[in-house]
């Protein structure tokens, strides 16, 4: 049994996450005289998937995947003997007694070095190949092969939305992406998340990272993957998740067939089953730390913090980047990422989430508080519903995404600033919330003290979809002729005539919406065919303009961010005919000006050195740098957590520590 | 109350109140009710239209086809129908006039006689300009029995044609709104499509719904939920015009939850599926019909969404107008 200290209390067991091959096993994986001589299922007690192969607690063979291959004498031996450094390996094998991989092509199947030297060479031209790993199945071709990449995104139906890459060691990262120290710290830690780091390879930018400062980039975290460099693959390898948007990874053999029928490509199949796919983290070093866009991998584990509560609680976090936390004496269990809701795929994964969190850990649903968003609408929120706990009870999105970052600090009760920017999410007055400032703790409450001046929401979610809309309900008030003078395209005019008739327009604060809008102005017209497509791009442009020419009034009202002189300057700046990237750099030094006013007028009012930034709109490092260096030599301390979540994921451990402050007796 | 916008919470007024106080079994758009030898289907609905006309129909009209409609989904050829009109004091003389003559054109149409009714003026603002309506009845085909219970594992789900015409047209014309000039309501009787349809196929017909509020999500959905079963619908089959595509996308509107007017959905056994597709298409009007998903068995009764791109998206009824929830 595998026990895990945490303060002074225990909890018998949890999940184990999964971790990269360790040094050890990699030096056997490529001796000669080791049995495990080049056989990809090596692991130890010190390293490999955990979680992605159980099918209950504790962690024992017997529950896991592996349970189905009857282990040899001599690795049992290995596995009873106290000095052997495979001592109770729950997962030993070898090569005489478990798993193995083969490679089926054109009918063909191949095992062995031959099989790798097969996929060396299918890579090497150009072809595309599906690769079962730990968590899930991948899709992997050269990455710097124009073609194969462009039939990936073709069949994938994912248009200019980055793919993360796969090298075979930091040397060969440095080649495409500049690396700091802790990057590089991150880059191999056990934990082996996909990093964003800072692009350095035009061309390779150009093919799988369009219209983006960064590459996302992993070093191998399997033997399968080690032995795929080892061999001879292409140096630079496209590894995403196989999927199609929103859908949960594939991780069993059997739902292959549509990815199959697509790709008609050669597949790499491991012969242990996976019981969850559990998909790569993805993370970007910013002045807020390591901040994961993607909490998932290496990440899904007891976090190192206590939440007080006399019944356990259970939460259900938010839709689209959904998680769920379990709170049980105390102990704070956070899932992976489980995706987007909408899709019915992931509602089956989230589903299972929930029942395998309170079922491993003996949890009795009637005796557990259930927390989820405000959201009426969410899946997550009429999911709740059908559980019967103990107390339903709705924490407003943004009050959440503030407490997420206090409950990893544990400042629950330290009174703060907090200037939580996202998309959306739903408001406690029944409006579209998303560019919000508190001031309170988690113990007595947050109140909202101001927002972003109200702006049009048109034709709802479609505005998160077309940024020439979503600029409309910014400046859709402002002069006729000088909105005619803009020459915008469509949507935009129809988006005004939607406006003016009142038609599907929703009161909004999001300054997700205002990045969106700001992107429109400055020349980004297309659909955003991915979350936070236009705002990334904005950032790029901004980058293109490293020095600040221009800064734009943003002023703080008291109650509101007032962006009406703010676009009026743009505009102004527009017309004038300055180029495009020093508009959008100017943004981002105003916003950031915005928040640093609102933070020192707000800390002082309320007597505080502290304040928080959170919601997806802080992934942006240019304007968090911003903040920051428009920060320095005052005495306000930024609360941030070098691995929480700022995006959605978040949104169940918020949701958590607002409950736990709760009385709930 | 506000159960206007079709769906669940208008099902919840019916099952939760209505239901118990009348003691009705079976929830269906008409009742059948035995006289003697015939089976009448009987059925009446009001209609409450801002505007009384909009491109493509009226108030009138749809005072006919709607009962009609719902008189050919449970299998009977429309007859006859007696209508009341409510009538706000003040309205003009030629808006009702229009509108009395929108109703005889539509009943000739439909081929019904229009043999009673009643009027009342209300004061001022106690009705808005003018309620209709209207109750009918219609002789069963004997060949049909249209069931839930009946719809199994292997059905098919067939679409009479393109879907959200009306529900866009009548959104644009309340906010005297041009932004798509080529959409028009879609309203119009559906027998002659049902007559073919039990010709060719009556042994195999197990189910009828004219998806009007809540669009076909809601219809389908009771369908689910009624037959024990899970649908799942081909994205990619279901018709909707490009007009009234984009104005659903800039709408951030699903075109499953919007109102039709002259559309109906039928559950055709795996052996008649054919057949009763090719009979649909050869009515003049028919021609878009296809089949768009399948039912199936599950412990789920959900209504399921494949394309090719988007995944499988689960579709649910719809609660009011869709609130925004892209973060
Ligand atoms: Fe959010
Ligand atoms: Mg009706
Ligand atoms: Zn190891
Ligand atoms: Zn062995």
């Amino acid at each position: 049994m595998i026990r895990l200290t945490l303060s002074s209390r225990t909890l018998s067991h949890t999940f184990l996450p999964d971790t990269a091959i360790c040094d050890d096993c990699l030096r056997e994986l490529f001796d000669p005289t080791s049995k495990r001589y080049l056989y990809p299922y090596i692991g130890c007690p010190n390293c490999g998937p955990r979680y992605v192969l159980m099918t209950n607690l504790p962690f024992e063979r017997k529950n896991t995947t592996m349970a189905e291959w009857e282990i040899c004498p001599s690795c049992k031996e290995e596995y009873e003997d106290p000095q052997n450094r495979r001592y109770h390996a729950e997962l030993n094998c070898c090569p005489d007694c478990g798993p193995n991989y083969y490679l089926t092509v054109n009918g063909e199947r191949y095992e062995g070095e031959k099989m790798f030297r097969r996929v060396a060479e299918l890579l090497k031209n150009g072809e595309i190949l599906l690769m079962k790993n730990n968590g899930g199945y991948h899709l992997v071709c050269d990455a710097f092969n124009k073609e194969a990449v462009q039939v990936m995104r073709d069949k994938l139906g994912r248009p200019r939305k980055s793919f993360a890459i796969m090298v075979k060691d930091v040397e060969a990262a440095k080649e495409i992406v500049h690396l700091s120290e802790k990057e590089e710290e991150i880059l191999l830690s056990k934990k082996r998340p996909i990093l964003i780091a800072k692009s350095k390879s035009e061309e390779l930018s150009s093919i799988i990272a369009p219209n983006n400062p960064d590459i996302g980039l992993m070093v191998p975290y399997t033997g399968l993957q080690h032995l795929l460099f080892h061999f001879g693959s292409p140096r630079f390898i496209v590894m995403t998740s196989a999927n199609y948007p929103g859908e949960p990874t594939i991780h069993k053999d059997d739902q292959l067939t549509r990815l199959l029928e697509d790709f008609q490509c050669a597949v790499l199949i491991g012969e242990r089953e996976i019981e969850r796919s559990v998909d790569d983290t993805v993370l970007k070093v910013t002045k807020l730390g390591a901040v994961p866009f993607r909490r998932s991998r290496g990440y899904n584990n007891l976090l190192n913090i206590t939440l007080p509560s006399s019944r356990p609680i259970l939460t259900l976090g938010a839709d689209l980047k959904s998680t769920i936390t379990l709170v049980k004496d105390g102990h704070v269990i956070m899932s992976h990422h489980l995706g987007d809701t909408s899709k019915y795929g992931t509602q089956l994964k989230f589903e299972r989430a929930v029942k395998d969190y309170l079922n491993y850990h003996g949890v009795a649903l009637s005796d557990t508080i259930i927390g989820h968003d405000l959201h009426p609408e969410y899946f997550t929120t009429k999911f709740a519903q059908t559980l019967e706990g103990y107390r339903h009870v709705a924490v407003q999105h943004h009050k959440a995404h503030l407490a997420s970052i206090l409950a990893l600090k544990n400042k629950l009760s330290e009174p703060v600033v907090g200037v939580i920017f996202d998309g959306a999410g739903y408001g406690e007055d029944g409006e579209i919330w998303g560019g919000e400032i508190f001031v309170g703790s988690v113990q007595e409450g947050f109140a909202r003290r101001g927002h972003l001046r109200k702006a049009s929401l048109i034709g709802g979610d479609a505005a998160a979809t077309f940024p020439l809309q979503a600029l409309a309900g910014f400046i859709g008030d402002f002069d006729k002729e000088l909105l005619d003078r803009l020459q915008l395209p469509e949507p935009f005019p129809k988006a005004l005539k939607i406006k003016e008739k009142n038609i599907r327009t929703f009161p909004t604060t999001s300054v997700g919406r205002l990045f969106d809008a700001v992107a429109a102005l400055t020349g980004f017209h297309l659909d955003n065919s991915f979350e936070g497509e236009a705002a990334i791009g904005l950032e790029y442009l901004a980058g293109q303009s490293p020095i600040v020419e221009e800064v734009y009034p943003f002023p703080w009202t008291g109650e509101e961010l007032d962006y009406r002189p703010l676009f009026e300057e743009m505009i102004q700046s527009r017309l004038k005919g300055t180029s495009p990237s020093v508009i959008a750099r100017g943004f981002h030094r105003s916003l950031a000006q915005a928040v640093v006013d609102v933070i020192t007028a707000l800390c002082k009012e309320y007597d505080t050195n502290y304040a928080v930034l959170s919601g997806g709109v802080f992934h942006n490092s240019l304007l968090v740098s911003d903040i920051f260096d428009l920060l320095k030599g005052t005495n306000i301390e930024i609360f941030y957590d070098d691995e929480a979540p700022l995006g959605d994921n978040c949104i169940s451990l918020g949701q958590a520590a607002i409950l736990s402050a709760m009385n709930n007796d | 109350l506000s159960h206007g916008a079709g769906g669940k919470a208008s099902r919840r007024l019916i099952e939760g109140l209505l239901a118990p106080y009348f003691n009705m079994k079976d929830l269906n758009d008409a009742a059948y009710v035995q006289a003697d030898q015939a089976k009448i289907a009987f059925t009446a609905d009001s209609f409450v239209v801002n505007p009384l006309r909009f491109p493509g129909g009226s108030i009138g009209e749809l005072a006919i086809n709607g009962t009609v409609n719902d008189i050919a989904m449970s299998g009977a050829k429309p007859l006859a129908i007696v209508s009341t009109l409510i009538i706000e004091a003040g309205t003009e003389t030629e808006i009702l006039e229009a509108e009395i003559k929108a109703m005889q054109e539509a009943a000739e149409k439909a081929n019904v006689a229009i043999v009673g009714g009643d009027t009342k003026v209300v004061e001022h603002q106690k009705a808005d300009k003018l309620f209709i309506t209207t109750a009918g009845i219609g002789l069963v085909d004997p060949r049909v029995n249209l069931s839930a219970g009946r719809v199994q594992k292997g059905d098919k789900i067939i679409l009479s044609g393109p879907i959200g015409d009306h529900g866009i047209t009548i959104l644009f014309a309340r906010g005297e709104l041009d932004l798509e000039a080529d959409i028009k309501s879609d309203t119009r009787a559906v027998w002659p499509f049902v007559a073919k349809l039990i010709d060719a196929a009556a042994p195999g017909l197990k189910w009828m719904r004219d998806p009007t509020r809540g669009g076909m999500a809601t219809a389908l959905n009771e369908l689910a939920r009624d037959a024990k079963v899970a649908i799942v619908l081909e994205e990619e089959a279901i018709q909707v015009r490009p007009e009234v595509r984009g104005a659903c996308e800039i709408l951030g509107l699903d075109p499953m939850h919007i109102a039709n007017e002259g559309q109906f959905i039928a559950v055709v056994s795996k052996e008649y599926a054919d057949d009763a597709l090719k009979a649909i298409r050869q009515v003049p009007g028919g021609e878009q019909a296809a089949i768009i998903g399948e039912v199936h068995e599950s412990d789920r009764h959900i209504v399921l969404s494949r394309s090719s791109y988007g995944g499988t998206r689960a579709i649910d009824m719809l609660v009011g107008d869709p609130l925004p929830r892209i973060c």
